[in-house]
């Protein structure tokens, strides 16, 4: 019986949901129709062991000292910001406030908007959370520019942005337009 | 202090009790105040074993 050689572009058609077992590979380039945003870069900042408390006694924003460069390629970028932290405070009646600055300008909306961390009076022990924060910032620069993470004392008590042997993570992923 | 453990900040605030300090991420220590009463480095390191003798004997 003679064979029938099929056209390797007739099936523009295919039902996609009827295939099942191994399948070629494609090529990103074939691919059409595709509107959303593409990741640029993702650059990490973190220390997985911190060796001594990163602490404050200060009520003004002041530099933890974790930081991340990120020069994006295109002045219509975004930057998505993420910083994680296991934080700890002492069984006092303050809060620790936490911002974000781009170079030397704070993002936040107001010293200590980005995140706050409040502990009661009444609480006993020491106090232990995990933060997570994001933001999504428009840079409009190709120059490098530095994520930094301030944080300050709302009593002037001493306040913990990371524990000893604790774990901080700050990761900025440029999203293209 | 937290756990028990007694840190550098617990030394200064034992030093000074309204100390201006920050300890940055790297592990250096910021006199915010600019340090009036000239606390060393050593002052701190011996009320931090001082401290934590005290809480070990609890």
């Amino acid at each position: 019986m003679a064979l029938t050689k099929l056209n390797a572009r007739s099936a523009s058609a295919l039902d996609a949901t009827i295939l099942t077992g191994n399948l070629p590979a494609i090529n990103g380039s074939a691919l059409t129709n595709l509107s959303a945003g593409k990741m640029g870069q993702l650059v990490v900042t973190q220390v997985a062991d911190v060796p001594s408390h990163i602490t404050t006694t200060s009520t003004t924003p002041v530099d933890t000292g974790i930081a991340r460069t990120i020069t994006c390629s295109a002045t219509s970028s975004k930057v998505l910001i993420r910083f994680y932290t296991g934080m700890a405070a002492s069984p006092t009646d303050t809060g620790v406030r936490f911002s974000l600055y781009r170079d030397s300008t704070n993002l936040s909306s107001n010293s200590y908007n980005w995140g706050l961390y409040r502990v009661e009076p009444s609480s006993g022990g020491t106090n232990y959370s995990a933060l997570n924060l994001e933001w999504l910032d428009s840079p409009s620069s190709t120059s490098e520019i530095s994520y930094k993470i301030y944080y300050e004392s709302s009593s002037g008590s001493a306040v913990y942005a990371c524990q000893d042997g604790g774990q901080y993570q700050l990761t900025c992923t440029e999203i293209l337009a | 202090m937290l756990d028990g453990k007694i840190q550098k900040i617990d030394a200064v605030l034992s030093l000074k009790e309204d100390a201006l300090v920050n300890f940055k991420a790297d592990g250096t220590l910021e006199w915010l105040d600019g340090n009036p009463t000239n606390i060393t480095n050593k002052q701190i390191e011996n009320e931090q074993e001082r401290l934590q003798a005290i809480e070990d004997a609890k």
